[in-house]
């Protein structure tokens, strides 16, 4: 019984501490509540139909993605000495 | 023995972790490097709120890549047959941290011209900085390289003696 109660307060703590998270974010979010948030709001939907900034962001993650396939590439070191 | 599934994570590690050091030390404690502050450069409170928000959309890029490296680390750990070695994993974060880099300032600084590493430079000094941020690049990739032979040097010395840690413990 004794660890069921732990865990069941432990996840009571997390949902808690999550919600509460969660609410400050929303309270505290430039996006939601401030006098700019129409012009922020606004200026993040134009920016993001920018084809060169999806590019930039996605690029650099990608081609080291790819270069990655050369490293992952079966390295064995003991047969190379055979 | 493979190495790699090693090399992988540490790649992985070192674009994430790399990206986290670029966000942390240039995006928010010296204020440079901001995502789209050569489309929208930082001087008002809105320009400002619209880099930090595609600033933090390149954070979640880089928290995916450090939680895939940790996967992959932690299968690598698991597996009793696959080497540890620190020179391969530390020289493959490198590696993975240079190649980001460099990649990331040739597409963004010099191709698509989203920003630059000292927006608020002009002339030659915004070119000096760009071309620094580069050759460090440069030097991570080359010193990855120079430290995974080492630990693979290390690993086939440990395999020809029948000394290795791992093999001891399977």
């Amino acid at each position: 019984m004794e660890p069921t109660r732990g865990k069941s307060s432990l996840s009571f703590v997390w949902i808690a501490g999550l919600a509460l998270l969660a609410a400050g974010s929303a309270e505290a979010c430039p996006l939601c509540h401030s006098s700019r948030a129409e012009e922020v709001r606004a200026g993040i939907r134009a920016t993001a139909q920018s084809a060169a900034l999806w590019l930039g962001l996605l690029v650099p993650f990608t081609a080291a993605g790819i270069a990655l396939t050369g490293a992952s590439r079966r390295d064995d070191i003991i047969e190379e000495d055979a | 023995m493979n190495l790699g599934s090693l090399r992988t994570a540490g790649i992985f590690l070192g674009i994430g972790l790399g990206g986290f050091v670029d966000g942390i030390v240039l995006h928010q404690i010296l204020q440079l490097h901001n995502m789209l502050s050569n489309r929208l450069f930082p001087d008002t409170v809105v320009n400002t709120d619209i880099n930090m928000f595609w600033d933090g959309i390149f954070h979640a890029f880089t928290w995916i890549c450090t939680v895939v490296g940790l996967w992959r680390l932690w299968r690598v750990a698991q597996r009793r047959a696959s080497p540890l070695n620190s020179k391969v994993l530390c020289g493959s974060m490198l590696l993975g941290w240079g190649l980001f880099n460099f990649i990331e300032g040739i597409v963004n600084h010099q191709l698509l011209g989203l920003h630059h590493v000292v927006q608020r430079a002009t002339g030659g000094a915004q070119m000096f900085w760009d071309l620094t941020f580069l050759a460090s690049g440069v030097v991570f990739i080359a010193a990855g390289r120079y430290l995974i032979q080492r630990g693979r040097a290390e690993l086939r010395e440990e395999a020809r003696r029948g000394t290795s840690q791992r093999a001891r413990v399977a």
